[in-house]
C-alpha cells in the first residue's frame, strides 16, 4: 500500500490501542480508587468517579468508531488497492469469507454490550457492569490476538493465548499509567490527599510490576514461537529501526517507573515527594502514549521492509 | 547492609531483570511474516512439464485473497484455472496445462489471517 492510507490506517490503529488502553485504565482506577474508599482513615476520591465514567465512555465511542471502519483498511490491505471504492466494494467480502469476518462480528457484540452496560447499567449494578466491561475488554483482546500473526497456527494455542496476555499486559501497564499520570494523581496531589496519594500509587505500582512480569513471560512465549532467528533485520529495515525506536521509549518508561518506586513510593509520603510524583508519572504516561503510536505504527510495518 | 536495604536492591535487580528480559524478549518477537517457504517445482529449477505448482507458505492464507499465475517467457499466462487453497491453509496450488519447453515464472500472492500481504515471483524451466 502506498499514499494515505497506510498514514490513516496507522492513525485509526493509534487511536483504538489508545482508547482499549484508556478503558482499562480508567477501569482499574475506578477499582484502585473504590479501595482506597473502604480503607479506614483514608477518605473517598469522589471527584474523579463521574469523569472517569465520562473517559472511559469517551474513549468506548472512539473505540466503536474505529472498529466500524477497520472492515474498509483490511480490505485494502489484503486487496492492496488503496482506492476507496475498490476497497470498499470488498468489504461485503471481509465480512462473509475471511477469518476476519467471525472475529469482527464477536468484537461487534462485546462493544454493543460494553455500551449498553455503560449506558444503561451503572447506577443500578455497578459490579455487574464492571465484570460484563471486564470480559468484553478481554474478548476484544482475545479477537485482537486471534487476528494478529500469533493465529496462523490455529485457534486456542499456546501462542494465541500468549499475544492475548501480552495485549492485554500492555493495555494494563499503558491505560493504568496514562489515566493515573494523567487524570488522578494530579487531582490527588491538588486536593492535598498525601495518604491517599501513597496508597492509590503503592497499588499502581504494584499492578504494573505483576504486568511486567505477564509481559516478560509472554513475550518469551511469542519470541520462541515466532522467531526465525532473522536478527540482522533489526538493523536494516525501517521495520527495525521502528522496533528499535520502540524499546528506547520502553527502557525510558521502565526507568521512569522504576524512579517513582524508590524515590516517592518507597519513602516516607510528603507533599514534596508527591509533586515529584506527578512529574515522574506525568513523563511516563508522555512516553506510554508515544509507544502505543509507536506500537501501531510498527504493527501496521512489513518487517521485511 | 541493613535488611531493609537489601530488600530495595532485591526489588532493583528484579526490576532490572525484568527491564532487561522485557527488551530481549521485544527484540526476538514479531520477526514472523508469512511468506512462500517451499516451491514445486523448486525456484529456478528445470524440470519435465509440471501438472500443478505448488507453494507452501509460513503461515495460514485468506484463500479469497491469495493468488498464484504462472506466465510464459512472453509474457502469456498459461493457467487456465484459479489457483486454490487446499484442506491445509498453508498450502496454495494452481493446475496447469502440459506445458511446452521454456521459461515459466510463478507470481505469487500469500495474504495471511493477519491481513498482511506479501508477494513475490520465481522462475522455473520446463525441458
Amino acid at each position: 500500500m502506498t499514499g494515505w492510507v497506510p498514514a490513516l490506517n496507522v492513525l485509526v490503529a493509534v487511536l483504538s490501542d489508545s482508547s482499549y488502553a484508556i478503558i482499562v485504565g480508567a477501569l482499574l482506577a475506578s477499582w484502585w480508587l473504590s479501595r482506597i474508599a473502604a480503607e479506614p482513615g483514608l477518605d473517598g476520591i469522589n471527584i474523579s468517579g463521574l469523569e472517569l465514567r465520562r473517559v472511559a465512555l469517551l474513549f468506548l465511542v472512539v473505540l466503536i468508531a474505529c472498529h466500524l471502519v477497520r472492515p474498509w483498511f483490511v480490505a485494502s490491505s489484503m486487496s492492496g488497492s488503496t482506492r476507496f471504492r475498490e476497497a470498499l466494494a470488498l468489504v461485503p467480502t471481509i465480512l462473509t469469507s475471511t477469518r476476519q469476518a467471525g472475529l469482527w462480528y464477536a468484537n461487534s457484540l462485546a462493544l454493543a454490550v460494553m455500551l449498553g452496560a455503560r449506558l444503561f447499567g451503572r447506577g443500578r449494578a455497578p459490579n455487574a457492569v464492571r465484570w460484563i466491561e471486564v470480559l468484553g475488554l478481554c474478548v476484544l483482546a482475545a479477537t485482537k490476538a486471534a487476528s494478529s500473526h500469533a493465529s496462523e497456527e490455529g485457534d486456542f494455542t499456546l501462542a494465541e493465548i500468549s499475544q492475548m496476555l501480552h495485549i492485554l499486559a500492555t493495555s494494563v501497564w499503558a491505560g493504568a499509567i496514562v489515566v493515573s499520570g494523567l487524570l488522578i494523581v494530579p487531582r490527588m496531589a491538588a486536593s492535598g490527599r498525601i495518604p491517599e496519594l501513597w496508597s492509590y500509587g503503592s497499588q499502581l505500582s504494584k499492578t504494573v510490576t505483576w504486568v511486567l512480569c505477564v509481559l516478560v513471560l509472554s513475550g518469551l512465549i511469542t519470541s520462541w514461537n515466532d522467531m526465525h532467528g532473522a536478527i540482522t533485520t533489526l538493523w536494516t529495515s525501517v521495520w527495525g529501526k521502528i522496533l528499535l525506536t520502540k524499546l528506547v521509549f520502553v527502557a525510558i518508561a521502565l526507568l521512569l517507573g522504576i524512579s517513582t518506586r524508590f524515590r516517592c513510593l518507597g519513602r516516607p509520603a510528603t507533599s514534596d515527594r508527591g509533586t515529584l510524583m506527578i512529574k515522574l508519572l506525568r513523563s511516563e504516561a508522555g512516553v506510554m502514549a508515544a509507544i502505543l503510536c509507536i506500537s501501531a505504527l510498527l504493527a501496521n510495518t512489513n518487517p521485511g521492509t | 547492609m541493613s535488611l531493609t536495604r537489601l530488600h530495595k536492591l532485591d526489588q532493583q535487580s528484579l526490576r532490572f531483570a525484568l527491564s532487561l528480559a522485557i527488551f530481549l524478549t521485544m527484540v526476538l518477537t514479531a520477526f514472523a511474516h508469512t511468506s512462500a517457504v517451499s516451491m514445486t517445482p523448486a525456484a529456478d529449477s528445470t524440470v519435465s512439464a509440471p501438472a500443478s505448482v505448488t507453494l507452501k507458505f509460513s503461515g495460514a492464507l485468506e484463500p479469497k485473497f491469495s493468488t498464484i499465475t504462472v506466465t510464459s517467457a512472453e509474457g502469456h499466462v498459461v493457467n487456465k484455472e484459479a489457483s486454490a487453497v487446499g484442506g491445509d491453509s498453508k498450502v496454495m496450488t494452481v493446475a496447469l496445462p502440459p506445458l511446452p519447453p521454456g521459461i515459466y515464472t510463478v507470481h505469487w500472492v500469500g495474504v495471511s489471517t493477519d491481513t498482511h500481504r506479501s508477494q513475490g515471483d520465481y522462475k522455473f524451466t520446463v525441458k
